[in-house]
């Protein structure tokens, strides 16, 4: 298999590939969010007791920047395994083909939910948000297959199941 | 500064990159002294991991000495030799007070992959791929390493730098599999591959009182070192019929504990084999499970399969009959290395733990690409191939 290409084929095949085409999918046009009329809740749970996760009932900043635009609600995790930290758009995103456009393109604002919930539970669980860009990194040939999985992990903090 | 770099399928290249700096509070940069290649790496050189992108700089087990840390590290300081565990793990999150480090919340900044793939993300491991959270690897001068308070461990004096190397990975994935899989006094344990991983595992089983280990591959030098350096008896698959010589040996109970550390490129014999192999290259199943089928089979009633070697989706004829009807407990892990890290060293410095053997093959990191075909070739011994990244 030639050098150029050959990250599209495989990305294309295997598991990776099935991975990446249901990233893909989740983000194709169709109803929106499971097709609720509302946007459902997004939760995370934090380690943490519930004062610590919204002292005074102040959220984090992350969602706090959100203002209006979500309700934001907290309540212990049972088992010891902190506060889960809810919050939904008040809302609801565009489906179809504008929907689909949002998310490819990293503007729809379920994804700035989803990374604004992920970005809370990392600055209350450890103190600041993990980078890892610039890393070092050789020559990127220019291929369909690099091009599909640069834009795959730019999305990935927005994306996923959460 | 000079790193080898993944190229495209079966392609590693040395390349000139840009250094890494800190990009978190808690970073250091380590300057890397000994960084080897680890079973791991072929499955993603081969293309079987695909969220590789051509030039990300490969590489997840090394020690090396601390240059630059960043405003909230406590514990080093410029100057440190240490040792870095393969996974990246905030030491906070649940998962991580639970021990479970390669489950770590905040080690993965890309985290929507493995969710789509696995239903949840696991944590980040350096030089192993955007799915794996797109962390630079270590076959390079320099490299940046994330909540280093948690994951680099101070060599003790006295331990020797090839020794402390596979303190990295290849020791604590052993420890996880061995402590995992519950081996407890009176123990038979059997391991399937005699790889880096595989005699660790052994090493590991000993060490939690296993009363006989027992380590089963095809190669004869690497079954030789599991005898030698590990004391483990070893089986060779392509001379006995293994389910049989494993009853023989047990009393015909079979072993309390089958630990598989061969992963989703295992070698077969037979028409299973080709057929696996066919399946696999259709892509119509992405993991070649032949070990792990032979240890749910040969394990006891009631026991405890361990998988080690990494599988990326989905297996075909699976025994899960033998899981259900036997009693099986069917456990796996990536390696949770900050919890057994320290006890590992301890054993290095007490000389109750050898591991420089599985270093092979030590060369300058030039010679990387020509290491990494005698590792995958399994050429002239190469059990591990080691770089010097600073000659
Ligand atoms: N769980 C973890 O965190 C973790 C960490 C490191 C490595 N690993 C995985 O562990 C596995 C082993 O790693 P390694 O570095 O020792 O690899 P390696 O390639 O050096 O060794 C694999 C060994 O398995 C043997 N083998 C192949 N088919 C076999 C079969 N059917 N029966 C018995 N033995 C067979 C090979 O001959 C070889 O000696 C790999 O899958 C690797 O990805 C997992
Ligand atoms: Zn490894
Ligand atoms: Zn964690």
């Amino acid at each position: 298999m030639g050098r150029v290409g050959s990250g599209l084929v495989v990305a294309g095949v295997t598991a990776g590939g099935m991975a990446l085409r249901r990233v893909l999918r989740a983000v194709a046009p169709g109803p929106a969010h499971g097709g609720l009329s509302r946007e459902r809740w997004l939760v995370v749970t934090v380690a943490l007791p519930l004062e610590e996760v919204a002292p005074q009932g102040r959220w984090p900043e992350p969602l706090a920047a959100l203002g209006d635009r979500v309700e934001v609600r907290v309540r212990p995790a049972p088992g010891d395994k902190g506060t889960e930290l809810a919050a939904r758009l008040r809302e609801a995103t565009p489906g179809g083909l504008p929907g689909a456009a949002a998310r490819w393109t990293g503007e729809d604002p379920q994804q700035e939910l989803r990374s604004a919930l992920r970005r809370s539970k990392q600055l209350l669980e450890v103190g600041e948000v993990l980078e890892v860009e610039p890393a070092p990194h050789g020559h990127r040939t220019a291929t369909p297959g690099g091009a599909l999985l640069e834009k795959v992990t730019r999305l990935a903090g927005r994306e996923g199941r959460l | 500064m000079r790193a080898l770099c993944w190229t495209g399928v079966n392609e590693t290249a040395v390349e000139t990159v840009e250094d890494p700096r800190l990009l978190n509070a808690e970073d250091i940069i380590l300057k890397v002294t000994l960084t080897t290649s680890c079973g791991s790496d072929l499955h993603l050189v081969g293309g079987y991991i695909p969220f590789m992108r051509a030039g990300d700089v490969l590489g997840h087990e090394f020690l090396g000495e601390v240059v630059e840390v960043g405003p909230a590290v406590r514990r080093h300081k410029v100057g440190d030799r240490v040792v870095v565990c393969s996974f990246v793990s905030c030491g906070r999150c649940w998962y991580c007070r639970q021990q479970l480090f390669s489950l770590c919340d905040n080690g993965n900044a890309n985290p929507a992959i493995t969710e789509a793939l696995w239903g949840f993300a696991p944590g980040g491991c350096f030089g192993y791929s955007h799915a794996m959270g797109g962390h630079a690897g270590s076959h390079a001068e320099y490299v940046r390493v994330p909540y280093a308070d948690q994951g680099a461990f101070t060599v003790p004096d006295g331990v020797d730098d090839t020794t402390a190397l596979f303190a990295s990975d290849a020791a604590p994935t052993g420890w996880t599999g061995a402590d995992l899989g519950g081996v407890g006094p009176g123990d038979v344990v059997a391991v399937w591959g005699a790889g880096g991983v595989g005699q660790m595992a052994a090493a590991a089983a000993w060490a939690r009182g296993a009363e006989r280990v027992v380590v089963v591959d095809r190669l004869a030098n690497r079954l030789q070192q599991a005898e030698q350096h590990v004391g483990a008896e070893t089986l060779n698959y392509e001379e006995c019929d293994i389910g049989a010589e494993l009853r023989e040996l047990t009393g015909g109970r079979g072993p309390d504990v089958c630990i598989e550390a061969v992963g989703m490129e295992a070698h077969g014999a037979g028409p299973s084999y080709l057929y696996d192999q066919v399946k696999q290259q259709l892509r119509l199943q992405t993991d070649r499970p032949t070990a792990l089928r032979q240890a749910v089979h040969a394990c006891r009633k009631g026991g405890t399969v361990f998988v080690l070697g990494v599988f990326g989706a989905l297996a075909d004829k699976f025994p899960l009959g033998a899981v259900m009807n036997k009693g099986l407990t069917l456990r796996g892990a990536q390696m949770h290395g900050h919890r057994y890290i320290p006890e590992i060293l301890e054993r290095m410095a007490a000389g109750t733990l050898r591991t420089a053997h599985l270093a092979t093959h030590v060369m300058p990191l030039e010679q990387g690409p020509e290491g990494y075909r005698m590792f995958k070739d399994k050429e002239d011994g190469c059990v591990r191939a080691v770089f010097r990244p600073h000659g």
